[in-house]
């Protein structure tokens, strides 16, 4: 069976797991959290929990896991480390390796990129050391611009999905960045490239079976892609902004159905993983290579979790005037932190601004789903319909 | 006994005056006559001469004597003594509503301001008496960003609503030269931005002495927990862990090094013999146990029946002294390699090498992780701890409950299961039945 | 030498049980609804033990109250928690025992034995009703169904309704739009007879499970839960012939130990 490398966070540098050759694997859990169990307390982040349950169970992988490359974000993901060596780390054979992922408090601070540089640097050498593999700025440089293709291509989706929110299933694009943070991003790109390529030939008019026809260059997955990515049914609901913390593929759905259209998000498994911009900071950067990539990921809009509450406002507020939001669904995992808290500070500053909020709490999981549809069907009735297009 | 907690609760019955009554340095003045009276009654002087030093800085930071600080646990708080400022423990302070019985409404209207239940109830008191306009107004607040995920995120909300800086430290989760230059780099950047907030000078010899009185205090509370080794236990555990006002705030401040060397001298004339009542135990001891995290403050009836079923609390996590001595003439690096020290940030099989040494090193019966509800740090290894110290034969019981809100919990549940954990200790003790 | 009379209580949040012991042997047990008052409950049970015994109050040697009114019995000698009374229960009905699962009214508690039914480790689930009596009698009610007849109408079904939600508040909505959908009530039935196994499981697996496996409780006489639960620890659950008195039963047995010692 084939073995992989998993991670979780959005702030991950999969650009390092490239150069050095070694395939990776995004773990974004299920419905399944059983097998956390024994390891992770019911009060602890459930996402945590259903990746922990995912990983061991090697569940939808089709390969196992060699080990996982966490960030230090959270008490969560520490324990989710904790947790995987104690479940597989005996034997020194699965590699458990906590990134520092400094907070940036909203500041432009230099000794913070050092630090994320230096712990970059160190990863590539345990990473090194355990995989048998040798570094290379010269494969770094090529991990590095393909994975900012990539990006780009899937900014361009987003681009379309804020113009046409009637034709794109959000949950749809979500499976497409979940994918992306588990294929080889040179065999991913040129897909992509085909994918967006007949998305723009498709135009404005509702002709999706014209993109199905030009394909072919794109092969099958291209072709499995513009599938889940195609929405169907009502779309008379308002446009919204999701932000928060992620939220699962089946939520997004019940917005949809409900006619709501999610003209935006600030998702760490979705739009969040596209936003680091090597090109902007490979000049600035110098030679160093590590500081060119702690600058990308730390220079980024910031995560509730970088204690960046001003700028991140700031940021939103940006985010709903481009997508011409009319409302926001702000999502918390039960148990996460950071959203929790930073919910107590948003909802006053947006109260403020005259943007309508909904407070979305999940399990990370389909349980709740039921409860939530009468809060989202109540709150886009108080929204009424779709702005004008812009 | 006169009751300290009786008399404030007498002083506050009226919510609409709390603010008056607090930033009033009368209120000061009786509480210090009260807390005199008293001194005969606490089971240790140490804890009287804690009070009178709490008390004392509490009305320094409600009558507004001095620039304020918040600084949650932690932190440390050496810089904040080292400019002459006035640290405040928002953590602490909710522990003592709780005790006073406030506990239930004050997080009440933190929930209200939009904390949810499932967060910390430490946090959500802070949370509810800050909205209320019921805690000393900080020039700034300080927080650390290693042990606890939330204080800094309250932190960062409640410097919006009082309109100052929040001044927070990152600290990384792998140690290394590096590592502890960038946080030595940051302390003296808090240390900087901080005399410039408050309007002091920044005064290296202060900062020095403030970090020798630091150091002693460290001292001190390893020879008292030297002492403590002694079976039968010279001291409660459940006084003990009246001390975080100690551990949380005074670290840097001459009291607390006072306080400190004074409570190992009163703990060494009882090991001697020559306590007040001539004894050494304070009370039958059946079982030692260690205590992991923190306790309920709100009124539970827990700790007494532990202490009524002859279980002891030879020592608590939060008392270890885990970090080295400190040099006054490094101050930045000493603070940041003492902050980076603590064994809960650190992969959580240290935190079980720790607590194995200690179980060992105590002669304990039986280990307690008390899980405070909305603490991911600890609680989110009870289970991975319990595994591993009971494979290496410890009776560990992980007991569920919350420090602060009594409201969720089932108290009959937990006094069961405490129960049912001491009748564990009795079978193994006696080898046989109950 | 007469041989020593003892008396177990078990002051459960639903039923209050009383067991009356001589020498190991099992002179009388009742059952009886706690209702408002567990001090009264608890003198009516015993009173009702020794009258189907022949017996006064004062021939009894010695009484131990558990469960969790074990604190309001003013007349038993002592207390000792209803863990350590499952654990010695089970031990004494079936000696190779090692994990003993109690779903009762309030909690559920998986426990771990040694081979003279000391306990060794325990969990206990007390946070909510979810998984507990008290859930299937919330369900029950609203399925229109007296709690004893949800066995019979699990054995109806042809498969389970998905119920996802472990929060009983949760699992009740569930329950009412699933009953509006038309699914068949059997169906309904099984799928809370799953997720009350499936949390139950979760917990046993915490501990750690260790054969074999004993359930004890009133859930115990649910033979729907029963099968599940087994179904999901892919273990034999063997049953008590009697699964409501092992509480008081283990009260009785520790009774007579710790009275044998006092008067040696």
């Amino acid at each position: 069976m084939e073995t992989v490398l998993g991670w979780v966070c959005a702030y991950t540098p999969e650009e390092v797991f490239a150069a050095l050759g070694i395939e990776s694997f995004r773990l974004c859990g299920g419905e399944n959290q059983a097998s956390a169990v024994q390891y992770l307390p019911v009060n602890l982040c459930p996402l945590a929990r259903a990746c922990l349950s995912e990983g061991l169970d090697n569940a939808g992988t089709g390969a196992s896991l060699s080990g996982v490359v966490l960030t230090a974000s959270c008490h969560a993901l520490v324990h989710l480390a904790n947790a995987f060596q104690h479940a597989r780390g005996g034997n020194g054979q699965f590699f458990v390796h906590l990134l520092d992922l400094p907070r940036t408090f909203g500041r432009e601070d230099d000794a913070a990129c050092r630090a994320f540089a230096a712990a970059l640097r160190d990863l590539a050498g345990r990473l090194g050391e355990f995989y048998g593999a040798a570094w290379s700025d010269e494969a770094f440089l090529t991990a590095i611009d393909k994975q900012q293709q990539v990006r780009l291509l899937l900014r361009e989706l987003y681009r379309m999905r804020r113009e046409r929110p009637e034709q794109f299933r959000a949950a749809g694009l979500l499976e497409v960045v979940r994918a992306a943070g588990r294929t080889r991003k040179e065999e991913l790109a040129p897909v992509l490239n085909s994918l967006v390529a007949s998305l723009q030939d498709a135009g404005s008019g509702d002709n999706w079976d014209s993109a199905q026809d030009g394909m072919q260059d794109g092969g099958p997955a291209a072709a499995v892609f513009l599938e889940h990515l195609r929405r169907q049914g009502s779309s008379l609901g308002p446009r919204l902004l999701v932000t928060g913390n992620s939220l699962p593929p089946a939520y997004f759905d019940l917005i949809e159905d409900l006619g709501g259209n999610v003209v935006g998000d600030d998702l760490c498994q979705s739009y969040r993983y596209c936003l680091p911009d090597t090109e902007q900071t490979l000049d600035g950067g110098g030679r160093d290579l590590f500081m060119t990539l702690a600058r990308s990921y730390l220079r980024r809009p910031a995560c509730p979790r970088m204690l960046a509450g001003a700028e991140r406002f700031a940021y939103l507020q940006a985010l709903i005037r481009e997508c011409q939001a009319q409302g926001v669904v702000y999502h918390t995992l039960k148990f996460c932190d950071a959203s929790i808290y930073e919910y107590a500070l948003l909802r006053n500053r947006f109260m403020e601004a005259g943007v309508p909020v909904l407070y979305l709490e999940t399990e990370y999981r389909d349980a709740g789903l039921e409860q939530a549809r009468t809060r989202i069907q109540a709150f886009l009735e108080v929204l009424g319909p779709p702005t004008e297009k812009y | 006994m006169m009751d300290v907690e009786g008399f404030m609760r007498h002083m506050l019955w009226d919510r609409r005056r709390w603010n008056r009554v607090l930033s009033s340095p009368l209120t000061y003045t009786l509480l210090g006559g009260v807390l005199r009276l008293t001194r005969g009654n606490w089971p240790l002087d140490a804890m009287y001469q804690m009070g009178v030093f709490a008390f004392n800085e509490t009305g320094r930071a409600y009558v507004g004597k001095a620039p304020v600080v918040w600084s949650s646990a932690f932190f440390p708080v050496e810089l904040a003594w080292g400019l002459g400022l006035c640290p405040f423990s928002p953590e602490v302070a909710a522990a003592y509503i709780a005790t006073l019985g406030f506990g239930e409404e004050t997080m009440s209207m933190g929930e209200q301001a939009g904390y949810s239940r499932d967060i910390c109830s430490f946090h959500r008191c802070i949370a509810g008496a800050a909205s209320a306009g019921n805690l000393p107004r900080p020039a700034a607040l300080l927080a650390s960003t290693h042990l606890c995920d939330g204080a800094p995120l309250l932190f960062q909300n409640l410097a919006a609503l009082y309109g100052a800086p929040l001044l927070a430290l990152d600290i990384p989760y792998n140690s290394s030269p590096e590592a502890v230059r960038y946080v030595a780099g940051q302390l003296e950047q808090v240390w900087l931005s901080l005399a410039d907030v408050t309007g002091q000078r920044p005064d290296r010899d202060k900062l020095a002495e403030a970090v020798r009185c630091s150091e002693r205090f460290r001292a001190q509370m390893q020879r008292v927990n030297e002492l403590r080794c002694r079976v039968p236990s010279p001291v409660s555990g459940n006084d003990m862990l009246g001390f975080i006002y100690l551990f949380f705030v005074g670290q840097g401040s001459r009291e607390a090094a006072e306080i400190a060397a004074g409570l190992a001298k009163e703990i060494e004339r009882r090991v001697a013999g020559l306590g007040r009542s001539g004894q050494t135990g304070t009370q039958t001891e059946k079982y030692r146990l260690l205590w992991m995290h923190l306790k309920p403050y709100y009124n539970n009836e827990l700790m007494k029946f532990v202490e009524q079923d002859g279980g002891v609390l030879a020592m608590e996590e939060f008392s270890h002294v885990y970090w080295t001595p400190l040099d006054p003439e490094q101050p930045f690096l000493s603070l940041a390699r003492k902050t980076m020290s603590h064994f809960a940030f650190k992969p959580v099989t240290e935190r079980i090498r720790v607590m194995a040494e200690l179980a060992r090193k105590y002669r304990v019966d039986g280990i307690v992780h008390f899980s405070h509800h909305g603490c991911r740090t600890a609680s989110g290894g009870a289970l991975m701890i319990k595994e591993a110290l009971r494979d290496e034969g410890w009776p560990v019981l992980v007991l569920e409950g919350d420090c602060i809100d009594g409201r969720s919990e089932a108290c009959g549940g937990m006094l069961t299961r405490m129960q049912a954990f001491l009748e564990i200790l009795q079978e193994r003790k006696l080898g046989c039945a109950l | 030498m007469r041989l020593m009379i003892t008396a177990g209580i078990d002051v459960g949040s639903l039923s209050t049980d009383a067991v009356l012991m001589r020498d190991g042997e099992t002179l009388s047990q009742i059952i009886i609804n706690t209702g408002a008052m567990a001090r009264s409950a608890a003198e009516r049970a015993f009173g009702l033990a020794l009258s189907a015994a022949g017996l006064r109050a004062s021939d009894v040697d010695a009484v131990i109250a558990t469960g969790y009114g074990r604190m309001s019995v003013s007349f038993a000698d002592s207390q000792v928690t209803e863990i350590s009374c499952h654990g010695r229960g089970s031990a004494w009905l079936s000696p190779k025992v090692r994990t003993v699962i109690d779903i009762g009214g309030q909690d559920s508690k998986a426990i771990r034995i040694d081979g003279k039914g000391n306990v060794v480790d325990f969990l206990m689930n007390d946070k909510c009703a979810a998984g507990t009596g008290r859930f299937l009698e919330v369900m029950a009610q609203r399925l229109e169904l007296e709690l004893a007849e949800l066995g019979r109408e699990d054995q109806q079904a042809a498969r389970a309704a998905q119920i996802s939600s472990m929060c009983t508040v949760f699992a009740e909505s569930e329950v009412v739009s699933l009953i509006a959908q038309g699914v068949p009530r059997p169906e309904i039935v099984r799928g809370l007879h799953l997720s009350i196994a499936e949390r139950t499981a979760g917990l046993a697996n915490r501990l750690g499970l260790a054969p074999e496996v004993m359930m004890t409780g009133g859930v115990a006489k649910n033979p729907g839960v029963v099968r599940a639960l087994s179904e999901k620890l892919g273990a034999k659950i063997i049953l008590p012939p009697e699964p409501q008195i092992v509480g008081a039963l283990g009260a009785a047995l520790i009774a007579q130990q710790k009275h044998a010692r006092q008067s040696v």
